[in-house]
């Protein structure tokens, strides 16, 4: 087993703010102090080789969660055991051997090619130059950006950023990965590029992958086990299936149109979600998406299509209405 | 005069500025006293182990009084605005008064006015109880009628520095990246006005240089009036200089800012 | 024991790379580079005028001939540049970083945060001017004061020169360290900034009392007067105990409080 967490709870105190002068006097003298459980008894284990997704909307505690685990946060209360360490007394062998991406922030030097970054962290994780060199010529491979290492970061796209900033984070050949919504403001095709990279990654190292998303897409394709948090609380741990059951049983489609249809014209093709003008969001049973949307191209102006999960937010809420009625 | 409303809503907006960032102002104060300090200290053991009574033609209170109104004076007619006149060229903001009936000279003056208002209130505040301390423990009497020349004076020279620092601010249309730049000017320009010591300090060649510049009439020559350095017949003559140093500096900025804006033009800001 | 100098070695090797950096991406705004020169060259302007004015008052402050001056002012404008150049940028990026949860990713790094977070930018433009100009004028003072150039005098200097530096970083670091706690310690951070300037001067000029505060309590005169009265052969048992024993104590007391701001900053954020 490389993670097991027992009971794990973070809360902090925060003041209520007001504004205008009169208050901000006030608020020197006494401030109300307000509490907020970001994370909420939480408990599981993840065994070696595994790739878990951390589900969740904004705010559920995906992100404190894993900062718990790589030992940025102290948590208030409960236990955890990440490789055998207590993840917050960020011992050095322990910061040896993981690697934590957060798609927020970067680590690499904006004004210097990122193979000088990477060459830093050769330095502050003791790699030998061999080990180096040929992790470097892997991961360079992989990823494909082997000829952009001597550019300077802040030439190159957001997505080969993303790239450098993965073999930044993989240079020391970490055994546990976290990754915190690694692919936020990609495009399509690069989301795509690095689910696929992970995947084969994590076959190939056996290296156990936990990462936090609200693209239900990176969950879908990557991990067979899925946590759901809301509020601070796992509202479910198990198997991706089960939960496509749910999530994936409809598709949200968008529509533009160049004229004005009505409302029943549309209803014919789903459950009409919301209308504008020219433009109409229906869900539609996804086994019946392909046959659905052929139709509405065939009989609508349609001037723009997508086709997009239901929003995790209203997947948490079946999930629960689903665990309600069993 | 309706085309006043938006300068006068200008001042309004800098006047506000200042009171926002009220408590920066009050620290700022407090590191503009350390300097005096310093220096008040270094004057005491100069003049103790000195031989005679006047060090550079100063007695000891007149070298005092100048340290404490060197410090004051050169905070009251300090600017600030160079960083913003950058950040507009930089960011293409400049580009809205091209286009719109709002000249940016007056936009900054009204601007600039504003936020110093506050300011001044509070330093000439403070002006009034060194005046007071200075009379009381040292003895340095200043008459009335200096004052009030004095303060015709200050207007003057809180203008010429501005116009000084708008010419100055004009360097951003053609170099937008140059670090600490206006840092260094302004301390070099502090130090040419007379604003940390006399300029009688750097030696007769020096004033004689230092008097055909502008500068030493933002600091050194407002405080001359009010020690009584400068005679009263000579008052005059110091303040037709400002006024002409005014004009000049008028006409440069006019320049500057009208070749550094088509310039903007042409690079496409 | 082995293992303490191997991490030594290797902050070392680091400290190396991160100026090499820090120079890299300056040139990549050499106007920026050139202009912070021109600051500080403005600013170096400014503490040689006080040398002009001592030289032109010809006169011995409080048995203090110019050239003694010389050599204390020479001494402040060399570490004026360590201090600036090395130092006072880290500190203000330190705030931002707080306040930004920058620091987030580096505590996972097993390399010590307080040395990522507090010496990771260097400016050698800023250091270049005031190294070279305070080291003139040390050379200047020395040899118009005939100072011996023994390996015992100038490696003396040296050394207190070396514990000056580190006086300096962990004096002006302190009061940095309470943004863990307060989000908005700018107007701290500038009082004590300007503190450095009481510096320009020799103690010398102070009361007596103000000369105990500053050594004892406050202690940045041990900055820039312990090099220069050492040199002259001015310094007393007292001096030179408190010389070895402060950086010790001010960079314990840095640690202590590093850490605390550290649990604080893993305790209260999300």
């Amino acid at each position: 087993m490389i993670i097991k967490v027992e009971h794990l709870t973070k809360s902090f105190d925060y003041y209520k703010k007001e504004l205008g002068l009169r208050n901000s006097i006030k608020n020197l003298f006494f401030r109300e102090k307000l509490t907020k459980t970001a994370v909420n008894d939480i408990s599981f284990e993840i065994e070696a080789g595994e790739v878990v997704g951390f589900l969740g909307p904004n705010g559920a505690g995906k992100t404190t969660t894993l900062k718990m685990l790589s030992g940025i946060l102290h948590p208030t209360g409960g236990k955890a055991s990440v490789l055998g360490f207590t993840p917050w007394e960020r011992r050095k062998a322990f910061k040896m051997q993981f690697a934590i991406v957060m798609g927020q922030k970067n680590q690499l030097w904006w004004d210097l090619p990122a193979n000088e970054s990477l060459f830093l962290n050769k330095c502050i994780y003791e790699i030998d130059d061999r080990t180096y060199e040929s992790t470097l010529a892997e991961l360079t491979e992989l990823l494909d950006v082997k000829g952009l290492l001597d550019v300077q970061v802040r030439r190159l796209s957001l997505g080969e950023r993303m790239k450098m900033e993965l073999i930044a984070a993989l240079i020391h050949k970490p055994k546990l990965i976290f990754l915190d919504e690694p692919t936020i403001g990609l495009d399509l095709i690069s989301q795509k590029k690095f689910r696929d990279f992970f995947k084969y990654y994590n076959q190939e190292k056996k290296a156990t992958i936990l990462l936090t998303s609200h693209y239900m897409e990176d969950v879908e394709d990557l991990c067979k086990r899925v946590v759901i948090i809301n509020q601070g609380r796992i509202v479910f741990d198990g198997d991706l299936q089960k939960v496509n059951e749910v999530f994936a049983q409809s598709k949200v489609i968008k529509l533009q149109l160049s004229e004005r249809v009505g409302r029943e014209a549309l209803a014919a093709f789903g459950k009409v979600r919301e209308q504008g003008e020219f433009s109409a969001t229906l869900e539609v049973p996804r086994q019946e998406l392909k046959k659905i949307s052929k139709a509405m191209l065939d009989r609508l102006p349609v001037l723009d299509f997508t086709i997009e999960d239901i929003p995790v937010e209203e997947g948490i809420a079946l999930m629960y209405q689903r665990q309600e009625a069993v | 005069m309706p085309w006043l409303r938006k300068y006068i809503k200008t001042f309004e907006m800098g006047f506000q500025t200042a009171l926002e960032y009220r408590l920066n102002f009050a620290i700022s104060l407090i590191s503009a006293a350390y300097p005096i300090f310093i220096q008040s200290f270094l004057w005491t053991a100069i003049f103790n182990s000195a031989s005679g009574s006047e060090v550079y033609g100063y007695t000891y209170r007149q070298m005092i009084a100048y340290t404490f109104l060197a410090g004051l004076v050169a905070r009251l007619v300090r600017t600030g605005f160079e960083y913003d006149i950058l950040d507009d060229v930089k960011t293409g903001k400049f580009s809205k008064f091209l286009v719109q009936p709002l000249g940016y000279f007056p936009y900054r003056l009204a601007n600039f006015f504003g936020q110093k208002l506050p300011g001044v209130a509070m330093i000439l505040g403070i002006l009034v109880f060194v005046l007071l301390g200075l009379n009381h423990f040292w003895g340095v009497s200043i008459e009335f009628s200096r004052v009030l020349l004095f303060l015709v004076t200050l207007v003057l020279a809180i203008a010429l520095n501005f116009l000084i620092f708008y010419c100055i601010s004009s360097v951003a249309f053609w170099i937008v990246e140059i670090g600490f730049l206006f840092e260094g000017l302004r301390i070099v320009i502090i130090l040419l006005s007379g604003g940390i010591f006399p300029l009688e300090v750097f030696g007769a060649r020096f004033v004689q240089v230092m008097n055909f510049l502008p500068f030493k009439y933002t600091v050194n020559y407002p405080i001359n009036v009010l020690n009584g350095k400068i005679p009263f017949g000579e008052i005059g003559s110091g303040m037709v200089a400002q006024c002409i140093w005014i004009g000049l500096c008028l006409l440069a900025a006019n320049y500057l800012w009208k070749i550094g804006s088509r310039r903007f033009i042409a690079v496409g800001g | 024991m082995a293992a303490v100098l191997r991490e030594i070695k290797k902050h070392l090797t680091l400290y190396g790379l991160l100026i090499k950096f820090s120079v890299m991406s300056q040139m990549e705004y050499r106007s920026n580079f050139f202009g912070n020169m021109a600051m500080e060259a403005g600013y170096l302007l400014v503490k040689l005028s006080y040398v002009i004015v001592i030289y032109r008052s010809g006169v011995a402050i409080n048995g203090f001939s110019p050239d003694v001056f010389l050599l204390f002012i020479g001494t402040f404008v060399a570490l004026t540049g360590v201090y600036a150049g090395f130092f006072m940028i880290n500190d203000y990026d330190l705030r931002r970083k707080i306040k930004d949860g920058d620091l987030d990713v580096l505590l996972t790094k097993p390399v010590s945060l307080q040395f990522m977070a507090t010496l990771r930018q260097a400016d050698l433009g800023i250091f270049g001017v005031d190294a070279v100009a305070g080291g003139i004028m040390i050379i200047i003072a020395w040899g118009r004061l005939k100072l011996p150039v023994t390996v015992g005098s100038v490696g003396g200097y040296l050394g207190f020169l070396a514990i000056s530096c580190l006086v300096s970083y962990s004096l002006f670091l302190l009061p940095q360290i309470l943004s863990f706690w307060f989000m908005n310690t700018s107007a701290i951070a500038e009082i004590t900034d300007s503190f450095w300037d009481f510096n320009n001067l020799p103690m010398t000029i102070y009361t007596q009392a103000i000369q105990l505060i500053g050594v004892f309590v406050l202690p940045i005169f041990v900055i820039s007067n312990f090099p220069p009265l050492f040199a002259l052969n001015r310094m007393n048992p007292v001096y030179i105990a408190w010389a070895a024993a402060l950086p010790l104590i001010l960079l314990g007391l840095v640690r202590l409080l590093w850490q605390r701001g550290l649990k604080a900053y893993s305790s209260a954020s999300s």
